[in-house]
């Protein structure tokens, strides 16, 4: 599902947080994605335009809300672009203890929690993820 | 001081006292292990104890009504605790605790404070790095609102890296977090920007320097001001 241009793998990023979202877009973008932002999940719905737009992964993060209430809307989002099961969900947790630091869980046929420490872990988890879509 | 293996002049306030007053003091000295998470000063309760790090570090922090926690200041083996009680304040409103274990040397605050009103070399040194202390504050009010995530981290780690006096910080990535008011993903991305650029290897808590030179060239104004006024007062 990658874009024409160049073959990048394209990534939906939701991302609330007005610090993060530039240095995490930014990251994005020198690992070789295409980054398609959207702000939190009404501005995601507009983005996504009903089906309009095709992306190789969803990678949300979103402020004041539990891991279980993020991936709902992550699903809620895949449904809504009418993204088929195998387009993975990722969720970057914020609130967890030192037992879960660095740890990538799977909770669905395609759907992540990441629980971050090290640098390079989603950026790690990302590459597993799009190329077993073919997006790298 | 019942044991010796590491001098209390590892601590820069103590190694700038005279000799006399060092030996006033030496008596009052109680070299102590700190572990991570032990409860330096509580808001509200007289401070009984001044803490000298040898090589570890403390931290001051505010707590909001909401549980939000943020970090107010560090204290290293450049500096101490108690601070308020050389002012007359005797407590405070913001707890410290312990970040990164080590070793201080604990003196009963009345001592300090005794020796501190006498007027000599302690007083000067203590009230030099309580203005350093104010410089700390106002620096990192500007640099938390003006200066972006990976500027912030890279301060921290070179401050941090200074009061510890060692290129390896051990640091929890939650407590990163905390300390500069970001979500955990801010740390994870900007920790990833300075390890692409070779200056820092951050793995499991442990963040090492690789590169001194650089990563202060990375750095915001706002360290090298708060560098060069300490460097300034106590060189």
């Amino acid at each position: 599902m990658s874009d024409d241009q160049g073959n990048q793998p394209t990534i939906f990023l939701v991302e609330e947080d007005d610090e993060t979202r530039p240095i995490l877009k930014g990251n994005l973008k020198n690992y070789g994605y295409r980054v398609l932002l959207a702000l939190d999940e009404e501005d995601a719905q507009e983005r996504l335009g009903d089906g309009v737009v095709q992306a190789d992964l969803l990678l949300i993060n979103l402020v004041g809300k539990t891991t279980d209430e993020v991936l709902q809307i992550g699903r809620r989002l895949r449904t809504y672009a009418k993204y088929d099961g195998h387009t993975p969900l990722v969720v970057i947790a914020e609130k967890y203890g030192v037992e879960l630091e660095g740890k990538d869980v799977k909770v669905g046929d395609n759907d992540w929690v990441t629980y971050l420490e090290d640098p390079y872990q989603l950026k790690n988890l990302l590459r597993r993820l799009t190329s077993k879509t073919g997006g790298e | 001081m019942t044991q010796h293996s590491r001098a209390p002049t590892a601590n820069r306030l103590l190694a700038h006292l005279s000799g006399d007053e060092l030996e006033l003091l030496r008596p009052h000295m109680e070299r102590v292990p700190l572990s991570h998470g032990d409860r330096i000063i509580e808001p509200h309760v007289p401070i009984k104890d001044i803490y000298f790090p040898l090589n570890c570090l403390l931290s001051m922090v505010t707590t909001m009504e909401d549980g939000a926690i943020i970090e107010s200041g560090s204290i290293g083996r450049e500096g101490m605790s108690g601070a308020p009680v050389m002012l007359d304040a005797s407590e405070t409103t913001m707890p410290t605790f312990v970040q990164i274990p080590g070793e201080a040397v604990r003196v009963k605050a009345s001592v300090v404070k005794d020796l501190y009103e006498r007027g000599g070399a302690l007083k000067k040194i203590i009230n030099r790095y309580i203005h350093t202390v104010i410089v700390v504050g106002s620096q990192s009010v500007a640099c938390n609102r003006l200066h972006h995530i990976e500027a912030r981290l890279t301060r921290w780690l070179l401050m941090s890296s200074d009061g510890v006096g060692s290129h390896e910080v051990n640091l929890t990535h939650e407590y990163l977090a905390v300390m500069l008011g970001v979500r955990r993903a801010g740390v994870s991305e900007a920790a990833a920007k300075l390890q692409e650029r070779n200056l820092i290897r951050y793995n499991r808590g442990n963040v090492l320097i690789l590169d001194r030179e650089a990563l202060e060239a990375a750095a915001c104004e706002c360290y090298h001001v708060v560098r060069a006024e300490y460097e300034r007062l106590f060189s």
